[in-house]
């Protein structure tokens, strides 16, 4: 597991996890990651094999992008 | 400039929409009803003789010489305590007062040693000045008399003398400790002949003596005198700067001999300061030529050899050479930049378009990211602009202070010292904090509520305040109807009141009382002017943007926004914080804080930059540092920061450091990160900046020169010449250059300019066309944004959880003598208060430890272990222990974990599970600072 892809699950777990209070709770985590994460970021963590720690929200997200 | 004598009217400005017409010496005149008769004659170009008066102070009517003749009143008044009355004929020259003022200053130098010539206040002393004056010729009482010619001279103080002999017990210093700083640390001792000043029956530095200043400044004589114009002389000439140290962001007189720096003396005209200073900013700028100062640039090859000085040229096509390669060996995102908060705005602005445009990616971040990145994200949502609401002299407003996180009389001094006043005018104060910060009671003050918190639990804290207003009905109906969006404030409304966020809810949380917590909430919603003003407590924890929102949520609930005596107030950090933000510094976005996927935005910086930019946000800090230690970043040019020793998790950050093929540092010293670097670039200090500051309430300032760069170039020059050497061009004649292309293509700068700010002093921003002196209040008749905005905040509790192995919960914080990882601070006097960092524990923690105060005991959490010494306290409550992280031998931050803001990744410096053993070995047996052993390799 590297160093990035640990930070990168538990970074989208937590921005789940204080984005349940948003109307749409997985578009506001999609926002989010277009907004401040960059690309490589996301392709990194899609192309994880760490997809199975994310929480309801965040995998959803994931998938969204 | 010549030495500026900035004007002493004797009495301060009185504020009244009434006027009063009024004779002074023949010369009509209108003052505002409560005009002293001293000021008003003042105002006239009449300078009334005085010794006890001072503008900055109340009047106090004790040294007799201010005297007047008023047609038709008995007696001869004191000017300075006489207010101006209609029709009043005042006459401040006539033979009886000639002759009465003639007597005063005989007495007075009767009891004053007559070593004028030798005296270090020769040609700047008002006695002096006032003997001359009156024609004083002889003193018929002699100087046999009973005296004080003998008295002791206090040398206690590293930066002041109090000679007592020269004293005129005029009080000066004694109001000024009161009544401009608040501490209260003087007195008068004795009555009559035999009245002396004190501080506090012992010596000024084992006293409550804050070494702020402001006594020095206030005595008319040589009695308390800077320990430099002693060594030195007078100055001679000033240029008007800026403080480098705290967010305040004070304006000072740096006094000078030829280019020597003499003193800086706080300006009066300053907008953030007015007059008034701190210890570190009055007295500690002594690293600016400290012996550890780097001077040349260096270079090596790897981070175990030796270091090798060479010419600028070859230091910056070495590291231009060697930023290519891993680029070309790793790719265009392998290397970035972190821009610095205590450098100026042109600098920063430099550096970020250096990492944009010659690095040709967005890796740009900033040690905001440690510190303030929650306000910006919190306040951009809720409000729609990344800053804080008021000026400082708002909080004189102020009915109620919510202040959370925050210990302004440490690490915002001067801004304490103004909501102190305030406090002592009645005002009430609601502390938020895990620990019994000094303002919960200290000299005149007594918070009315103290909530002390769990730390973590912030957002339970704030939601439960909002509850209350909210079940309660002390919401501002009108304000939400007319200020904010109507489906997000329903969503909130109905979030806030459920249950959970009750305070009967949160007290299981938080540990606070709910009937202390209604209390609060009560008094902060019902309130005619309630104010947040809120530190790095509220934002470096897992929820540190939820938590700014949260206040912004119940500003706008309560109807404490856009107007003087409210609003969101971020105390920020370091000196240009607000302007590092402000210039584009995050990943994500330009200057004025938009986002590199506005089109619009981009493509006007591509055709001012000429050249193509990338509209994805690039890597932050924390990323960076993963990044690096995963192969993928290899390169990184650090402006003014000193990442090994300031950021969280110490091991993790020097693994990354040590990952990296081109490290490349900017900065005053061999800080700990340059243990890492491959490249020194020297800095230049603020003593040699020209440039600006944005301090926390927005206002930008000038950092004007006192002497050339002592490195030869400007800190902008030296990355304009590594761009060039990068193969972009970035060509610039002056930083007034660069400031102009940040107001051409930042919307809230659009109205600032070298020229403008030297005409005007500051501004605050927005200043533009609209506002062309700037914008001491936000959100006045609307939000930047619009509608204000509520955000659904609900409480997360934070991972870092104690358990058995780690009971003890560890938050940080800074104290006044000391500055950050005390890069400047240490290389000054002030270690003298605080020579190493402490430990802060409750006494039934440490006795179930056996640790003893004074003793020595090892701090380990998940992450690391150090040493620390040991201070036993009641500030904390059992199960929570507080350090500071000044000292790198103590290593504060080798224990502080990766958590961190879940939308900013602030790290969570605030919340460290920790536990604590005795240890018999004091933290420099650990091992050697980094610093250190960089020295040892440049001396080999």
């Amino acid at each position: 597991m590297s160093s990035s892809s640990d930070s990168l699950v538990r970074m989208i777990n937590q921005i789940a996890a204080n984005s349940m209070g948003a109307h749409d709770p997985v578009a506001a985590v999609v926002k989010h990651l277009h907004s401040f994460w960059t690309p490589k970021m996301c392709s990194d963590l899609k192309s994880s094999n760490l997809t199975s720690e994310l929480n309801a929200v965040a995998a959803q997200a994931l998938a969204a992008l | 400039m010549t030495l500026l004598h900035e004007p002493d009217l004797g009495t301060p400005a009185v504020k009244s929409d009434i006027e009063v017409e009024l004779v002074i010496d023949g010369m009509p005149t209108r003052v505002p009803a409560g005009t002293s008769v001293m000021r008003a004659a003042a105002l006239l170009g009449t300078a009334v003789p005085k010794l006890c008066a001072t503008d900055s102070l109340e009047a106090f009517g004790s040294c007799r010489l201010c005297l007047v003749e008023i047609d038709g009143k008995k007696g001869t008044p004191a000017s300075c305590t006489t207010p101006c009355e209609p029709g009043m004929v005042v006459h401040t020259q006539t033979p009886k007062l000639e002759k009465m003022r003639r007597g005063v200053m005989e007495l007075y130098i009767s009891d004053h040693p007559l070593d004028c010539l030798t005296c270090p206040a020769n040609g700047d002393c008002e006695l002096q000045d006032m003997a001359g004056v009156v024609g004083l010729r002889d003193v018929r009482y002699g100087l046999e008399g009973a005296n004080h010619l003998d008295a002791p001279t206090d040398d206690s103080n590293p930066y002041f003398s109090f000679d007592e002999s020269k004293c005129i017990a005029c009080s000066r210093c004694v109001r000024a400790c009161d009544e401009v700083q608040g501490t209260f640390a003087l007195t008068i001792e004795g009555r009559g002949f035999d009245s002396k000043i004190s501080p506090g029956g012992t010596d000024f530095m084992s006293s409550d003596c804050v070494s702020c200043g402001a006594c020095v400044q206030a005595c008319p004589t040589s009695t308390l005198q800077e320990k430099t114009v002693i060594q030195i002389g007078i100055p001679t000439r000033t240029v008007e700067t800026t403080c480098a140290y705290c967010g305040v962001g004070c304006s000072f007189k740096a006094e000078l001999k030829g280019n020597e720096l003499v003193r800086m003396v706080p300006l009066k005209s300053g907008g953030a300061n007015e007059g008034h200073s701190c210890v570190k900013g009055r007295f500690a700028w002594g690293y600016a030529s400290h012996p550890d100062r780097q001077l040349e640039p260096m270079v090596r090859e790897s981070i175990t050899d030796p270091w090798r000085k060479v010419s600028w040229n070859e230091a910056i096509t070495y590291a231009a050479t060697r930023l290519k390669d891993v680029q070309a060996k790793y790719g265009q995102q392998s290397i970035g930049g972190i821009s610095s908060s205590r450098c100026t705005n042109e600098e920063v602005f430099v550096v970020q378009k250096m990492v944009r445009a010659a690095f040709g990616n967005n890796n740009i971040d900033t040690c905001a990211r440690v510190c303030h990145s929650p306000t910006g994200y919190g306040l951009k949502q809720t409000f729609g602009t990344s800053a804080g609401t008021q000026n400082f002299a708002s909080v004189a407003k102020a009915d109620v202070i919510l202040l959370i996180g925050a210990n302004p009389t440490d690490a915002h001094p001067v801004f304490a010292s103004r909501m102190k006043r305030r406090l002592r005018q009645g005002a009430k104060l609601i502390v938020v904090d895990p620990r019994r910060i000094d303002l919960v009671r200290t000299a005149h003050i007594k918070a009315e509520h103290h909530l002390q918190l769990l730390p973590g639990t912030n957002v339970a804290i704030v939601n439960a305040l909002a509850h209350v207003a909210a079940t309660e009905g002390l919401l501002d109906e009108e304000f939400i109807q007319t200020r904010t969006e109507e489906k997000a404030f329903r969503d909130w409304f109905e979030f806030i009141k459920k249950p959970e966020n009750s305070p009967e809810s949160v007290e299981a949380i938080s540990g606070v009382p709910a009937s202390e917590l209604r209390a609060a909430a009560r008094l902060f919603a019902t309130a005619n002017n309630s104010a947040i003003y809120y530190g790095l407590g509220v934002t470096e924890h897992s929820q540190g943007s939820t938590m700014v929102m949260g206040m912004a949520n119940l500003a706008m609930a309560t109807g404490n926004i856009g107007r003087e005596g409210v609003g969101v107030n971020p105390l920020r950090g370091q000196n240009n914080v607000q302007g590092a933000c402000d210039m584009g510094s995050f990943p994500h976005e330009f200057s004025g804080y938009r986002h590199v996927s506005d089109d619009t935005v981009r493509h006007q910086f591509e055709e001012l930059w000429g050249t193509a930019l990338q509209a994805e946000p690039g890597l932050r800090i924390p990323n960076m540092l993963d990044s690096a230690i995963d192969g993928e970043f290899k390169g990184i040019f650090i402006h003014g920061e000193d990442i090994a020793q300031s950021d969280p998790n110490t091991k993790h950050v020097k693994a990354a450091l040590g990952a990296m093929e081109c490290v490349i540092v900017q900065d005053l010293f061999l800080n700990e990160t340059a243990a890492f670097a491959h490249v020194f670039f020297p800095g230049t200090s603020f003593l040699e900046k020209d440039g600006t500051f944005t301090n926390a309430e927005r206002r930008i300032n000038r950092v004007r020169p006192i002497q050339p760069p002592k490195t030869g170039k400007h800190e902008w020059e030296i990355v304009a010449e590594l761009s060039q050497a990068l193969g972009y061009p970035m060509q610039y004649g002056s930083s007034a250059e660069i400031m102009d292309e940040i107001a051409t293509s930042t919307p809230t700068f659009a109205g600032v300019s070298f020229a403008h700010l030297d005409k005007v002093g500051s501004v605050q921003w927005p200043c533009n066309e609209e506002n062309p002196v700037g914008t001491p209040t936000m959100h006045v008749d609307g939000f930047v944004r619009g509608l204000g905005q509520f955000m659904v905040t609900p409480y997360v509790a934070t991972e870092e959880k104690s358990n058995r192995k780690f009971p003890l919960l560890l938050t940080t914080g800074r104290i006044l003598s000391q500055y950050n990882v005390g890069a400047q601070t240490r290389r000054t006097e002030n270690v003298n208060w605080y020579p190493e960092d402490l430990l802060e524990m409750h006494e039934s923690d440490a006795e179930l430890r056996g640790i003893v105060d004074g003793s020595f005991a090892t701090l380990s959490s998940r992450v690391g272990e150090t040493v620390m010494k040991v201070t036993i306290t009641d500030r904390v409550p059992p199960g929570v222990v507080y350090s500071t992280f000044h000292y790198p031998t103590s290593g504060a931050n080798v224990v502080t974990t990766d958590y961190s803001d879940w939308a900013t990744n602030c790290p969570e410096y605030k919340v460290t599970a920790v536990e604590l053993r005795p240890s018999i070995k004091p933290p420099q047996e650990i091992g050697m600072a980094a610093a250190d052993l960089g020295l040892e390799l440049v001396n080999e």
